[in-house]
């Protein structure tokens, strides 16, 4: 389909050895966190580190293919309700039936994609954002898969293999792996995506449309397939959601949610699978930092400070200030003159160690 | 079918229609200058219907915690001058967004205008929020919505208030047509609008005709907001629904048509009463669907939609 | 000698990174209709947009003494240059008489009438067609449109990119006579861009010649007429 664009050879890219070792750092951080959390804190925690999928859903569609997608809380949602129906209706194993809620995502996608995606840019962005706005109350008009008004419970439970022992700690570490393993898979799936012959296609698409299809790339194939990957993604976030906590209702995906997701794709930089890691490291800190900050300033009460506490306010005005001052988002801000900072902080404790040395080795 | 029926659902959608509508040219205001959407139209209305609530209530404390600011010393303004008051402050702010904003996404590609004003559609939101509450607020009506306020037309009512809309909206399209066709700001306005660079040319200060279409379109919309307030109960989301309506009404009529943006709005608020009062599926919650499938069904159809102008793109 | 409109002292140019101009030095009589000749990407366009502001430029530029170049295009407009675009710069969903009306954008007097009268006399076909919209009118009109839509403004000093391109040999031809007679009859100043050596040469005083952002070679414009150089280059003789 694309010979022209093989001018470099296509190469069968695995991560380096370098992010393979970071990947499994991070996990094995996350891994002896119940050592300081609660099962409750780790769940929430879970909660936003699955988001990482949506978030990279964004990055794939819009940072990669240039398809603004401010709707993707829909696929999140459409993967959850469709994970929960595969799981209690169908009586799929979880495994299967995660699969079948990221196939149904990917399916709405394709769907949706196939009109919409013939348009460009700004409209595009119109008739994702209408997407976002309808999905809640479109769910709410099929109560067998999403609960309707008051949302429903999902019967099946994950719970640990016995080798795990038994327990409410024990299932949050199973479905913590559970969540963690997805998504290194999805960051897998994504990096050899981008890497190959198709996220080539995907970013001349980006760049130069009549140019990728002047050198025979199907722009529809590919801005559909991208997008359907994308969608995918999202699902796998929501089927993640249900199997940390077996519920399910469409006012988890309202149009904030959405936004939201957007937003943190976008602040932690689009076009870089570093910028997806920084947008969820972004949703998970934020309203961290923000409980502390209430906490460490309990006797000083301002109004000021309170404002702080609202994560749609904090990313919401980071992405109208990243937009105009770093369009890379986190991903691209300079690093250097911090880690300059750095090296000069802790050379000064060289020197002085130094000194120190040299002091005392006189006596 | 029953004709009473059809036609009070008829004299329903004319209020919103008038709303949408208004809203509309404030989006297509901004779209014919500079071929972008404002997003963030809704909350920035929201935001100055709220002050025009703060205007209303006389001095308040409005920000949560401890230190109370109260803004506005004195006694309660009445509607008029709060609903005056809401546009003033529209017309401010939407002239510095687009000062301290705006502006410096002339260069930028198109997705960043989407990031900064969705960015602005979620802080507007989260701080009007933060400052009044998630709460619905009683917003008292403009124009006299007592229970007897309304024509008796074939046995169905045409509420004032759906009048007053509508005799609003029509004020303010002979105001935009008379400020663009016979003034000169007007003239710099639409010289803009088509040509850009060889407005520059004419010694027509971009920046400034740019800031005073902000200024004019979040004026706009400060009214929309305050005139819709009491159907919809004051909260921070309430233009969020309006802003897909709006968007799906200057879509239909054209993006860059004004005409097209009145009749648009019309459109959208008859298909939001009459599609789920036949079509059992679309009920009153889905009442966006048929809007944005119509949308969409322009979009990809006929782009300039019903009014707007054919886009030739040179290669 | 007559006094001097334009002085353009080591004018460097660049669209971001990319350098168009290196460093040109010319002026601009009074009176004076003044020629800049160059192939394709030598640097002619920019170099009118730099008199206006419109690219990043270094250097000195002065009108009648008065340096602008770090002042905004809308202003450099009010100074009394008027610029007529490349690709003619016609607002073309706006009526004729808009397009003129945009012109006088930057004056208050309440001769403007005056002025749309007389240069429909002058472009009878824009009076034929003054409510029409301005993105209906045929190459040439438009291009005449452009030229009566800069002069509105009263300029001092005109600027024409390349009034040429596009059109029929004929309209060319009229239109070279319409500028030739502003010149000597109202004494309009101009500095014109064209590839069309041998009609600009034959209006012009004087001419330089842009080779890759620099002044290859300048003269009266009938040395650059009999120049071999020239003739060779752009005269195809």
């Amino acid at each position: 389909m694309t010979d022209a664009l093989d001018v470099d050879a296509p190469q069968r890219s695995w991560p380096g050895q370098r992010h393979v070792s970071g990947a499994v750092c991070v996990g094995l951080i996350l891994l002896s966190l119940p050592i300081f959390l609660d099962s409750i804190q780790l769940q929430r925690l879970a909660m936003s580190l699955a988001l990482f999928l949506a978030i990279l859903g964004v990055n794939l569609s819009t940072g990669y293919c240039g398809l603004i997608s401010l709707g993707h809380g829909a696929f999140v949602g459409i993967g959850a309700f469709g994970t929960a129906w595969f799981l209690d209706a169908e009586h799929l194993p979880w495994p299967a039936a995660i699969a079948g809620g990221v196939l149904t995502a990917g399916v709405a996608g394709l769907l949706i994609g196939a009109p919409a995606l013939r348009l460009r840019g700004i409209h595009l962005a119109l008739v994702t954002l209408a997407i976002a706005v309808m999905f809640q109350p479109l769910a709410r008009q099929f109560p067998q898969f999403s609960g309707g008004v008051s949302g429903k419970a999902v019967a099946a439970r994950i719970v640990a293999p016995g080798w795990l022992g038994d327990g409410r700690l024990a299932d949050t570490m199973w479905q913590l792996c559970i969540v963690i393993f997805s998504c290194l898979v999805g960051l897998l799936v994504v990096h050899n995506l981008v890497n190959s012959q198709w996220g080539r296609s995907m970013r001349a698409v980006r760049d130069d449309e009549r140019a990728a299809a002047v050198y025979g790339i199907n722009l529809t194939i590919v801005r559909t397939g991208a997008f359907a990957m994308s969608a995918a993604l999202a699902g796998l976030a929501g089927a993640m959601q249900v199997v940390l906590f077996p519920w399910v209702s469409p006012d988890a995906y309202t149009t904030f949610d959405s936004l939201t997701i957007y937003a943190v794709a976008v602040i932690g930089g689009l076009g870089t699978l570093r910028g997806s890691v920084l947008g969820v490291a972004a949703l998970i800190v934020v309203p961290r930092f923000q409980s502390l900050l209430s906490s460490s300033v309990d006797g000083v009460s301002s109004p000021w400070l309170d404002l702080l506490g609202s994560d749609a306010l904090v990313f919401g005005g980071a992405l109208t200030a990243l937009a105009l001052v770093f369009p890379g988002g986190l991903a691209a801000v300079d690093t250097a003159p911090i880690t300059k900072f750095g090296r000069r902080f802790f050379g000064l404790f060289f020197v002085i160690g130094r000194f120190l040395k040299r002091r005392y080795s006189t006596f | 079918m029953d004709l009473t029926l059809l036609l009070q659902r008829l004299f329903d959608a004319v209020f919103n229609g008038g709303i949408y509508a208004s809203l509309a040219l404030a989006l297509v205001i901004i779209y014919r200058a500079t071929g972008r959407f404002n997003f963030a139209q809704g909350e920035m209305a929201t935001f100055a219907a709220f002050v025009s609530f703060l205007l209303l209530t006389g001095p308040r404390p409005f920000l949560r915690g401890g230190s109370v600011v109260g803004l506005i010393p004195g006694v309660p303004w009445p509607i008029p001058l709060a609903v005056l008051g809401a546009v003033l402050f529209g017309i401010v702010s939407g002239a510095a967004t687009e000062r301290i904003l705006i502006r410096r996404l002339e260069r930028k590609p198109d997705i960043a205008s989407v990031n900064v004003t969705i960015g602005l559609l979620l802080t507007l939101n989260a701080l009007t929020a933060e400052l009044w509450g998630t709460g619905g607020r009683f917003f008292p009506a403009v124009f006299p919505a007592g229970p007897d306020d309304h024509l008796l037309i074939g046995g169905a009512r045409l509420r004032f208030t759906s009048i007053g809309v509508w005799l609003t909206l029509l004020i303010l399209v002979l105001l935009l047509v008379l400020l663009m066709q016979r003034t000169k700001p007007g003239l710099a306005f639409r010289a803009m609008s088509t040509n850009r660079a060889s407005a520059e040319l004419h010694g027509i200060n971009i920046g400034r005709t740019l800031a005073a279409g902000w200024a004019l379109a979040a004026g706009i919309g400060a009214l929309a907001a305050t005139l819709s307030a009491n159907s919809v109960l004051l909260e921070p989301s309430m233009m969020l629904r309006v802003l897909i309506f709006s968007l799906a009404a200057a879509t239909l009529g054209g993006l860059d048509s004004p005409k097209g943006a009145v009749v648009g709005g019309m459109i959208v608020a008859l298909s939001q009463t009459l599609v789920p009062a036949y079509v059992p599926f679309v009920g009153n919650e889905l009442s966006l669907l048929p809007a944005v499938i119509m949308m969409l069904l322009v979009l990809l159809i006929r782009p300039a939609g019903l009014f707007g102008t054919e886009q030739v793109e040179r290669v | 000698m007559s006094d001097t409109i334009l002085n353009v002292s080591d004018l460097h140019a660049s669209y971001g990174p990319l350098s168009v101009l290196r460093g040109l030095n010319f002026e601009v009589n009074e009176g004076q209709v003044v020629v800049i000749l160059g192939a394709n990407g030598a640097g002619k366009t920019t170099t009118l947009r730099s008199i206006c502001q419109m690219c990043d430029t270094e250097g000195s530029i002065t009108l009648r003494g008065t340096d602008i170049s770090s002042k905004g295009t809308a202003d450099i407009i009010r100074l009394g240059v008027g610029h007529v675009p490349q690709g003619r710069g016609t607002f073309a969903e706006l009526s004729v008489i808009d397009n003129l009306l945009i012109g006088s954008y930057t004056r208050s007097d309440d001769g403007v009438q005056a002025d749309i009268d007389r240069w429909f006399e002058m472009f009878p076909i824009l009076a034929e067609r003054r409510d029409q919209l301005a993105g209906s009118l045929s190459g040439g009109e438009q291009q005449m449109l452009a030229v009566a839509r800069a002069l509105m403004s009263r300029p001092e000093l005109l600027l024409l990119d390349e009034p040429s391109l596009g059109l029929a040999p004929i309209i060319v031809e009229q239109l070279f006579e319409t500028l030739q007679r502003l010149n000597k009859e109202d004494g309009l100043t101009m500095l014109l861009v064209e590839q069309n050596a041998n009609l600009a040469l034959s209006m012009a005083d004087h001419g330089y010649v842009i080779e890759s952002g620099l002044i290859a070679l300048e003269g009266s414009a009938q040395a650059l007429m009999t120049d071999p150089a020239v003739q060779a280059a752009y005269l195809g003789a």
